[in-house]
């Protein structure tokens, strides 16, 4: 994201919101889940607060907000996938991927349902917070 | 769900070391939620999840997506509606 349309300014508002305004504001725009799409959002957000800002400021204040969220969003998001991309750039990473994928296409490699997964981590989450709790008798 | 979206087997094991190393930094929440999240996603449009970040030697296109803490690579198969979680990776947060 660049520091056209103020994004800077933007950024800095959203730093102040407490988590639970940011909540709020979040579940006001309809994320995706891709970064280019997101960064789209803010950007276009921004452009909205500057079109509306001198006559109808009021309007501008609530767009202002939310162009807010969305850029801090789009902003943590390319983070993470800086992060990914580190992760998965090198070619020992990529190699393993390429041998990865192969072992999958031959079938020698085992794949189970997400489902399955989702699960399991519920149940983890579950036992955990019965022995943080105290609760080590098993389950409730 | 159109799709099926599977997970490999091998990386299903980390999977509870990165759960218990996000747990230790207070991610466990997010990343049970990430989760979730993802697989609805990636079970209703994977195309829409994420982007391709690279491809394979053969020209298979590899798919990325980071909803932190959880970054995942996979490969989607159309012909079979198949989706192919092949790596997962915890993400550290930006105070770690």
């Amino acid at each position: 994201m660049s520091e056209k349309n103020g994004i800077g300014e933007l950024l800095t508002l959203a730093d102040g919101f407490t988590p639970q305004r940011r909540g709020e504001l979040e579940k006001q725009i309809d994320f995706g889940c891709n970064p280019r799409h997101n960064a789209g959002l803010a950007s276009g957000l921004a452009q909205a607060v500057e079109a509306v800002a001198e006559r109808w400021p009021e309007a501008a204040a609530v767009l202002r907000e939310l162009a807010a969220v969305a850029a801090d969003y789009a902003r943590r998001e390319k983070w993470a996938y800086e992060q990914a991309d580190k992760l998965m750039s090198t070619p020992e990473a990529r190699a393993e991927m390429d041998a990865e994928i192969a072992r999958i296409e031959s079938g020698e490699a085992k794949m189970i349902p997400f489902e399955e997964v989702l699960r399991q981590l519920d149940e983890d989450q579950r036992l955990w917070n019965e022995r943080q709790a105290g609760g080590t008798q098993g389950a409730s | 769900m159109g799709w099926k979206v599977t997970f490999n087997a091998v990386f299903r094991a980390r999977l509870d070391d990165l759960h218990a190393e996000a747990r230790s930094f207070g991610q466990d929440e997010a990343f049970a939620a990430a989760f979730q999240s993802l697989y609805g996603r990636l079970g209703n449009d994977p195309f829409g999840v994420g982007e391709i970040r690279y491809r394979l030697s053969g020209g298979k296109p590899v798919h990325g997506v980071a909803t932190a803490p959880v970054s995942i690579q996979f490969a989607i198969y159309e012909a079979d509606q198949v989706v192919w979680i092949t790596h997962v990776h915890r993400l550290a947060s930006p105070s770690e």
